[in-house]
């Protein structure tokens, strides 16, 4: 009698025991499990899209620094506002007289303030004006040169007017 | 060891195999409870690294848009600076070309240069001269010239030439 009651005992204890960890490993253990696997992916795959992500980021940033570099010049030049007394002082050394004349200011696209300006310059020999154009492309202001350029020998020096277009940033 | 054949054995509420399976199923369950443990801290620490990666991902990925932006904006300028200087060039190129097709014999006045138009006006010794020297270098750079001479006080040669390049016509 007492040995059957000891293996009813130990049969429930078994049974129940089982249960309860069934429940608990089926219930909470393995969700916790799988939200666990699952998230330790997703980090996994978030971190490399963000060493992808830094990798272009980095080769961009060197992109843009040698660009900066570049054109170093042309971005400030394209900053620049306009200074007629300027401009002359920059330019007059290169000819025998040199005088500017502001006609309108006008925007293009909204993204540029262009002004427009007639040019009357007098130079000695046509070896002058190229000089003048070179400067005037390696100027501090981004400076479109426009035709109709008209040449007139007065004695022995010629005179020249054009207009030229000064683009700087709205 | 004493042991008595009259006093009674003490009882024990468990046996000694039920004892057995319940520190067996005490420690699986422990086990278990550490791993459920386990799944709980780590699930947090990975909560909070999702979202650190996350925070770091926004703020790249922001200041990538600005890069692209700012290198697009360069390159544009960078283009349109170079476009305006290649036109500059060109112009002192022509005008260059065109000085050195004047001989001596040719003395010129006044030129002007408008796109696709080139008028000079200017005095030659003879007729000759000017249409073996300039005009046929005109005529091979431009697709018409029209010529006008009129003779001066000093026996001189005066003329007006104004070449043109046709502008072609798209279908």
């Amino acid at each position: 009698m007492k040995t059957r009651r000891s293996v009813f005992d130990l049969l429930v204890t078994v049974f129940s025991a089982l249960a309860l960890l069934s429940i608990f490993v089926f219930m909470v253990l393995v969700p916790e499990g799988k939200a666990y696997n699952a998230l330790a992916n997703e980090v996994q795959k978030k971190d490399a899209e963000l060493s992808k992500l830094q990798m272009q980021f980095d080769q961009r940033y060197d992109h843009h620094s040698i660009l900066q570099d570049e054109y170093r010049q042309a971005m400030k030049a394209v900053e620049r506002s306009f200074d007629q007394a300027e401009f002359i002082e920059k330019h007059v050394s290169d000819v025998t007289a040199l005088k500017v004349k502001m006609q309108k200011t006008r925007y293009s696209n909204g993204l540029y303030v262009i002004k427009d300006i007639d040019v009357a310059v007098r130079f000695e020999s046509p070896k002058n004006f190229y000089a003048l154009m070179e400067q005037i492309n390696r100027s501090d202001w981004i400076i479109a040169v426009k035709a109709p350029i008209t040449f007139e020998g007065v004695g022995d020096e010629i005179n020249a007017t054009f207009s030229m277009n000064v683009y700087s940033l709205n | 060891m004493l042991y008595s054949f009259i006093a009674p054995r003490p009882k024990r509420v468990l046996g000694n195999e039920v004892r057995l399976v319940l520190i067996f199923f005490a420690t699986i369950s422990t086990v278990l409870l550490a791993l459920y443990g386990f799944f709980l801290y780590q699930n947090k620490e990975l909560q909070s690294e999702m979202q650190a990666l996350q925070v770091q991902y926004t703020e790249i990925a922001e200041q990538n848009e600005m890069l692209i932006d700012d290198i697009e904006f360069i390159e544009e300028q960078a283009a349109f600076t170079e476009s305006i200087v290649t036109g500059n060039t060109i112009i002192k190129e022509q005008i260059n070309n065109f000085m050195d097709l004047v001989p001596d014999e040719i003395v010129l006045h006044k030129v002007v240069l408008s796109n696709g138009t080139l008028i000079l006006e200017g005095s030659t010794t003879d007729r000759s001269s000017f249409q073996n020297k300039l005009q046929l270098p005109l005529n091979s750079m431009f697709h018409e010239t029209n010529v006008t001479y009129s003779t001066q006080e000093d026996s001189t040669l005066h003329f007006i030439s104004r070449s043109t390049v046709q502008k072609e016509s798209r279908p």
